[in-house]
C-alpha cells in the first residue's frame, strides 16, 4: 500500500502513464482497467520500455505540465490559506496537492477520446472508402488471408514464394485492419500480378467489411482458435466472422487449413483444403525436420519437386505446400518455386532458432494461442537434443476460457515431455501446473519470478546439446 | 536468505594479470553464481597494492571501468580476516565503530598469475580450513613453475619437448657451463621465465647469436629460466578439465594463433601490445573466437591428447579446475606436455559450453567439487593427542 | 620481441629484408600506433622499430630523461642488436631524438624526419601558460573526488592539446624534452636528410620543418597538403613513396 502511494509521486510517473496508454493502443477502457489494477507504478514497465513516438512524447510532456500546473496552483492556494489562516483553503490546497497523480491519469483520457471521435474516425472512414475503389479497379489476383492464427505467416510465405516469378505486393508486417488496408492500397502501382491482403479480426463483422472493401478473388483461412474472445464471446461467432470471407467469395476459391480441428465443422464441400499431407492433388512426403530447417517432397502425376526451407515446425509444411500449389497454378516454374521456398526463413520471434553458448533457443515468443503452443511443442518433441527446455508465461487474452486453455496447455507440455519446464509466475501458472500434473509430467518444473532476468540470462544456463523453446510473450498489461 | 551458501569470490591481486582476473571473476564466476540463485556472493577485491576490499559494489564491472574504483578505495575500509576454523570477513561499517562480519562457506579464488594462482592464496585458505574452488597449494605451485611442472610430469613418464633449466645466478657464475647445457638442444629454442604466465618474457631464438639477448630478457623477469626446443610440425592444443578424483575433460581446443607468433602484427601485437606491453592477458582471454573447438585432429591423436591431459592433471595433483596445454608433432603424432594453468581465464567457459555444460552448471559443479574435497580432507587424521607435553 | 637495453626491458619489432631502417615513434605513440606504416615499409626494407622507453612495451626510465638520455639509449639499442642502420626515420619527438643521437655520433647513411619536433622557443609562451594553468587547476581541483579530478584533467588537456596526459608517469621527462632545442645539433648533420611535414600540422607546424631544413646542410623538405601531424598513419602511402624514392 505504502509502495503504491509512493509510486504515485515518483518522477517517472507521467512516463509510466504514457507507457500504459501506448501499450493499450490508446484505448480508454483497457487503460483505465489496467490503471486501477496497478499496485505499484514503479514496477509497471519492468518488461519493456516506452517507445518514444511523437504522440508519446506529447502525452508525456502534457501530463508533466498539467501536473506541474496543478502543483503550483495547490501551493499558491496553500500559502494563501496559511497566510489568511483559512482552514478550508488549506484543506483544499492539500487535497489538490496530493490528488494530482490520480486527477491527471484520468484527465488525459478526455483529449484522447475527443480526438478519436472527431478527428481520427472520420479521417479513417474517408480513407477506407477511397481504398475500396482502388481494390475494385485493380486487375491482379487478390488473395485474402484470414484466421485466428497463422495468417501473417501465410501472407509472408506467399509473398516470398510467389515473388520469385511474379510481381507481388502484400500488406506490411501485421498491419491488418481497414485503415492499414487503405494505406496499402495507396501504395499499389496497379501493375502487380498478385496482391495479398491480411485480415485481422477483432470484433464481429470485421472480416465481412474487409472483404467488401478489398474485393478478394481467392480466400485462405488459416485456422480457428479461441482468440479475442473478449469481443467475440464464443468460438462460433469468431468462426462466423472469419468464414464471412468464404461467403463473400460464394464459397469459390476458398482454401482452408484442414489441420485446424475447430475449423472442420465449418468446412463446406466446395472449399479446397490444405495440410501437410496434401493440397490440390499434390502429395507431400519425405518431411525431414532439424533445427537448421526442413526438407520435403511434393508430387503430382509426373511432377516431383524437392524443396528445402529454413523454417522449422511441421505445422508450416501445409502452408508452404499451398504456396507451391498456388504458384504452380499461377504458372511459376519449378526453379522459381524451389528458389522461393529456399528463401523462406523464420520471422522474428516465430519459431526462430538461434545459437547461444553452443546450445539453441527457438524464439516463438510472438505466438499467442493454443494452436501455436501445440505446434511448438510438437516441434520440440520431434527435434533431437540432449536436454529440452520449454519456457512460457502462458497465454494472454483467453477470457473465460483461460483456466481450461492453460490446463490443456499443461497437458500438451506433458505430452511433448521436455526435460524441464520454466513457467513465468503469474495468474495462470497454477492452471498450467494442474495440467502438467494431471498428465503425469515427471520432469523438472521451475517457477520463475523475474521473467526479465530469466530472458537476459539465458546465455548463462544454456550449453551445447540444449534446445530451449520460448513461447508466448506476456505484456505488462496482463497480470 | 540465511540458508543460502555464502561464497566469497576473490580477484584482482598483485600481478600483471590483475585486470584479466577482474573480468574472470565478474563475468564468468559472479554472474552465473548469481543467476543460479542459491548463493550469496561476497566479492573480495585485492588491489594492485595488495590491499583487500569487500563490498557489493565490486560485483559491477562498471566500478572498475569508470575509474570509480579509485574513489572507492580511498574511502572504503580494508578487510580483516578472522581465521577461526573457518573464514570470516570483517570490515568496519559506515556507522561509527560497528563492525560487519560475514562467515564464508566457500571461497572461489579467481586469481591469475603471481600471488594468487600460484598457491599463496590457497595456503591461507588451507590454514583457515575453508572449502575453496580449484587446485591446492602444491598443485598450484607446481603449475605456476614451468620447471617444476616439467620435472613432475617428466618423472611420471609424460613426454615433453627437450628442455633444460637454470637459475639466474648460474648464468652469472658459470656462463660457459650454462651455455653448454643449452647447447645440448637443437635450434630453434624458446627461452622462458619459469614463473610467468602466457607469453610474457618468452623469446623464440633461431640461432646462437640471438641466445644471449633472450636469456637477458628472461632473467630480467625471473630468477629461474627454462629453455625448450621448438616442436616441429606443431599443433598447439589446450584441454580444460574439472574434477577431483575423477576428472572430466571438456573439448580439446586448438588456438588458431600460435603462442610463438609474436610478430603477427594484425593479431597478437595489436591486441596485447597496445596497453603497455603486458601481453599476458591476451592469450588467456583471446582464446575465444581464435580457436577451434573441438580441435580438428585425427581421432587417435585427439584421444591421446585427452589422455595425456588427464594424466598431467592427475600426476600434478590438480583438483577442482585446471587447463593443460600440450604440443603435438602432427607428423609423428607425438603429444607433449607444455604447461598447466590452474585458473583458466574466464574458466574457459566457452569451451565448457561447447562440451554441454552451461556457465551456471559449471560454477555449480565447481562449488560442489570444492565442498567434496574439503569434506574428504576433514576425515584425514592430522591431529593426534599425545602425551608429549606431559612428559616434557 | 624483447631485449634488455641499458637495464630496461625493451620491446621492439623487426621484419622484412633489405636496407636496415630504424624507426622511432613520437611522444605518446608506440609501435602498434604506427603498425600499418611499419608493415608497408617492411615490404622494402629490414625494418627495426622500438617502443621508446616509457611507451608501448618498453619500461619507463626510473629517473626523468632528456633528449640526451634518449639519444644514448637509441645508440645502445642499435649496438645491442648489432645492426648497422642505413636509414633512421623519426616521427615527431622521434625526429628530435634522431637528430640528437646522430649529432652525438650515431652512424647512419641517411635520415628521414617526419613532422619532426625539436625547434622550441616559439611555443615557449604556450608551454608557460600550460604550466601555470595546470598548477592553479591542480590546487583548485584538490577538494573534488579523484574521478572528477581525472575527468577534468582529461578535458583540460584535450582542449589545449597537450601530450602530457598520454604518459602521465613521464611528466618531468616531457617538460625536459620540450625545453630542449636541437637546431644546434641539426647543423652538425652531414647525412642526406629528407624532411616531410603536413600542411595542416598544428603540433609541429611547417615553419618548424623550415627551421630544421635551414639548419641541416644536405637536406630537402616536402610538404604534404591536407594532412596534419600524424603522417605515418594519415598519409602512409604518400610518405612511403617519398621515403623509398629518397632511400634509392
Amino acid at each position: 500500500m505504502i509502495k503504491r502511494i509512493v509510486s504515485f509521486f515518483g518522477p517517472s510517473y507521467p512516463k509510466t502513464l504514457t507507457y500504459m496508454l501506448q501499450s493499450t493502443e490508446y484505448e480508454v477502457g483497457p487503460y483505465l482497467a489496467w490503471y486501477w489494477r496497478t499496485n505499484n507504478f514503479g514496477e509497471v514497465a519492468h518488461r519493456r520500455t516506452l517507445a518514444k513516438t511523437l504522440r508519446a512524447k506529447l502525452l508525456s510532456a502534457g501530463l508533466s505540465i498539467g501536473m506541474l500546473i496543478q502543483i503550483v496552483i495547490a501551493i499558491i492556494i496553500l500559502i494563501q490559506g496559511i497566510k489568511l489562516q483559512r482552514g478550508s483553503d488549506i484543506y483544499f490546497g492539500i487535497a489538490l496537492l496530493l490528488s494530482y497523480p490520480v486527477v491527471w491519469a484520468h484527465i488525459i483520457v478526455i483529449p484522447l477520446t475527443i480526438a478519436r471521435i472527431f478527428i481520427v474516425k472520420p479521417k479513417e472512414r474517408h480513407a477506407v472508402k477511397a481504398s475500396a475503389k482502388v481494390f475494385e479497379q485493380h486487375e491482379a489476383v487478390k488473395i485474402a488471408v484470414a484466421g485466428s492464427y497463422g495468417k501473417t505467416t501465410m501472407k509472408e510465405l506467399l509473398l516470398t514464394v510467389l515473388s520469385e516469378g511474379k510481381n507481388v505486393a502484400a500488406t506490411p508486417a501485421n498491419k491488418n485492419v481497414a485503415i492499414s488496408h487503405a494505406h496499402f492500397a495507396k501504395k499499389l502501382s496497379g501493375s502487380e500480378d498478385i496482391v495479398i491482403i491480411e485480415y485481422g479480426e477483432g470484433a464481429p463483422g470485421d472480416v465481412a467489411r474487409f472483404a467488401k472493401t478489398t474485393k478478394p478473388t481467392i480466400g485462405i483461412i488459416t485456422g480457428l482458435a479461441p482468440a479475442h474472445l473478449d469481443k467475440y464471446k464464443t468460438l462460433d461467432s469468431a468462426a462466423k466472422d472469419i468464414l464471412s470471407l468464404a461467403d463473400y467469395l460464394q464459397d469459390k476459391n476458398v482454401y482452408i487449413n484442414s489441420e485446424s480441428e475447430p475449423l472442420k465443422k465449418y468446412k463446406k464441400s466446395q472449399f479446397h483444403s490444405y495440410s501437410q499431407q496434401s493440397v490440390l492433388g499434390w502429395k507431400i512426403d519425405n518431411i525431414k525436420i532439424a533445427i537448421s530447417g526442413m526438407t520435403f517432397v511434393m508430387s503430382k502425376d509426373a511432377d516431383r519437386i524437392s524443396l528445402s526451407t529454413n523454417l522449422i515446425g511441421r505445422h508450416l509444411i501445409g502452408s508452404l505446400a499451398l504456396c507451391v500449389a498456388l504458384a504452380k497454378q499461377f504458372g511459376c516454374s519449378n526453379e522459381d518455386i524451389i528458389a522461393g521456398v529456399a528463401k523462406t526463413s523464420p520471422f522474428e520471434h516465430r519459431m526462430q532458432p538461434r545459437e547461444i553458448a553452443g546450445g539453441y533457443i527457438i524464439d516463438d515468443t510472438y505466438n499467442g494461442n493454443l494452436e501455436g503452443v501445440r505446434a511448438g511443442l510438437q516441434l520440440l518433441q520431434e527435434l533431437t537434443a540432449r536436454r529440452k527446455v520449454y519456457v512460457t508465461p502462458g497465454l494472454v487474452d483467453q477470457g473465460k476460457e483461460a483456466k481450461n486453455v492453460h490446463q490443456e496447455m499443461g497437458k500438451l507440455i506433458a505430452k511433448s515431455n521436455p526435460n524441464k519446464v520454466v513457467l513465468m509466475k503469474n495468474s495462470v501458472t497454477s492452471w498450467i501446473c494442474d495440467g502438467l500434473s494431471s498428465a503425469g509430467y515427471t520432469g523438472e518444473i521451475v517457477i520463475e519470478k523475474h521473467p526479465l532476468d530469466f530472458y537476459t540470462n539465458i546465455n548463462q544456463i544454456i550449453a551445447a546439446g540444449d534446445i530451449m523453446l520460448l513461447q508466448n510473450d506476456w505484456t505488462d498489461n496482463y497480470k | 536468505m540465511d540458508s543460502m551458501k555464502t561464497i566469497a569470490v576473490i580477484f584482482g591481486g598483485r600481478t600483471t594479470e590483475h585486470d584479466v582476473s577482474i573480468v574472470t571473476a565478474i563475468a564468468s564466476i559472479i554472474k552465473p553464481l548469481e543467476v543460479q540463485g542459491g548463493y550469496q556472493i561476497e566479492p573480495v577485491y585485492i588491489a594492485k597494492d595488495g590491499s583487500w576490499y569487500w563490498d557489493s559494489k565490486l560485483k559491477d564491472i562498471a566500478t572498475f571501468q569508470s575509474g570509480e574504483i579509485e574513489d572507492f578505495m580511498r574511502k572504503a575500509p580494508k578487510v580483516q580476516l578472522s581465521i577461526d576454523n573457518g573464514l570470516t570477513l570483517i570490515k568496519s561499517s559506515q556507522f561509527a565503530g560497528r563492525k560487519q562480519y560475514k562467515k564464508i562457506d566457500v571461497v572461489f579464488p579467481a586469481m591469475h598469475g603471481t600471488h594468487g594462482e600460484d598457491g599463496e592464496l590457497m595456503g591461507l585458505l588451507e590454514m583457515a580450513n575453508v572449502p575453496y574452488i580449484g587446485c591446492g597449494v602444491a598443485a598450484s605451485a607446481i603449475a605456476m613453475d614451468k620447471v617444476l611442472a616439467k620435472q613432475v610430469t617428466t618423472s611420471a613418464g609424460i613426454a615433453s619437448t627437450p628442455w633444460v633449466w637454470f637459475n639466474a645466478i648460474d648464468l652469472e657464475r658459470d656462463l660457459k657451463g650454462t651455455l653448454a647445457t643449452i647447447a645440448t638442444l637443437q635450434y630453434p629454442l624458446f627461452v622462458k621465465p619459469a614463473h610467468l604466465g602466457s607469453s610474457i618474457g618468452i623469446t623464440k631464438v633461431d640461432s646462437k647469436d640471438q641466445l644471449m639477448n633472450a636469456l637477458e630478457v628472461a632473467i630480467h623477469y625471473d630468477n629461474r629460466v627454462i629453455v625448450e626446443q621448438a616442436v616441429n610440425n606443431l599443433v598447439e592444443v589446450t584441454l580444460p578439465i574439472i574434477g577431483n578424483d575423477d576428472p572430466i575433460p571438456a573439448m580439446l581446443e586448438q588456438p588458431l594463433l600460435k603462442s610463438e607468433d609474436f610478430f603477427d602484427f594484425e593479431t597478437k601485437y595489436m591486441q596485447g601490445g597496445k596497453k603497455g606491453g603486458k601481453k599476458g592477458g591476451s592469450s588467456k582471454q583471446g582464446a575465444q573466437g581464435y580457436s577451434q573447438i573441438p580441435a580438428d585432429l585425427p581421432k587417435d591423436v585427439y584421444d591421446d591428447a585427452i589422455k595425456t591431459g588427464l594424466e598431467v592433471y592427475r600426476v600434478t595433483g590438480c583438483a577442482g579446475i585446471a587447463r593443460v596445454d600440450m604440443l603435438i608433432d602432427i607428423k609423428t603424432k607425438k603429444v607433449m606436455f607444455n604447461e598447466i594453468n590452474p585458473m583458466p581465464g574466464g574458466l574457459y567457459s566457452h569451451n565448457w559450453n561447447k562440451a554441454g555444460m552451461s556457465n551456471v552448471d559449471l560454477v555449480d559443479k565447481l562449488v560442489q567439487l570444492a565442498e567434496e574435497r574439503w569434506q574428504k580432507s576433514q576425515k584425514i587424521t592430522t591431529a593426534f593427542s599425545t602425551s608429549y607435553l606431559k612428559q616434557f | 620481441m624483447q631485449v634488455v637495453v641499458d637495464s630496461l626491458l625493451t620491446n621492439y619489432y623487426r621484419t622484412g629484408t633489405g636496407k636496415t631502417v630504424v624507426v622511432l615513434h613520437g611522444w605518446g605513440d608506440n609501435i602498434a600506433g604506427i603498425a600499418p606504416f611499419l608493415k608497408s615499409l617492411s615490404a622494402h626494407y629490414d625494418v627495426v622499430a622500438m617502443d621508446v622507453p616509457g611507451f608501448g612495451g618498453t619500461q619507463a626510465p626510473e629517473t626523468s630523461w632528456g633528449l640526451d638520455e634518449y639519444a644514448q639509449f637509441v645508440q645502445s639499442f642499435i649496438t645491442k642488436l648489432n645492426i648497422k642502420p642505413n636509414v633512421i626515420i623519426g616521427h615527431s619527438n622521434g625526429g628530435a631524438i634522431a637528430i640528437r643521437a646522430i649529432a652525438h655520433g650515431l652512424k647512419t647513411e641517411k635520415l628521414v624526419l617526419l613532422a619532426s619536433a625539436g625547434v622550441r622557443g616559439d611555443n615557449k609562451k604556450t608551454i608557460g601558460a600550460v604550466r601555470v594553468i595546470s598548477k592553479v587547476g591542480k590546487i583548485l581541483a584538490k577538494p573534488l573526488p579523484k574521478k572528477t579530478q581525472r575527468k577534468l584533467r582529461e578535458s583540460v588537456y584535450s582542449t589545449i592539446g597537450s601530450d602530457m596526459l598520454v604518459a602521465e608517469h613521464m611528466q618531468e621527462t616531457f617538460k625536459r624534452i620540450v625545453a630542449d632545442d636541437v637546431r644546434e645539433d641539426a647543423k652538425n648533420i652531414t647525412q642526406p636528410t629528407l624532411l616531410i611535414y603536413g600542411q595542416n600540422d598544428v603540433s609541429t607546424p611547417v615553419n618548424i620543418g623550415m627551421a630544421l631544413q635551414a639548419a641541416i646542410p644536405n637536406s630537402k623538405i616536402e610538404i604534404i597538403p591536407d594532412v596534419g601531424h600524424m603522417l605515418p598513419t594519415d598519409a602512409t602511402s604518400v610518405v612511403l613513396g617519398m621515403v623509398t624514392e629518397f632511400i634509392k
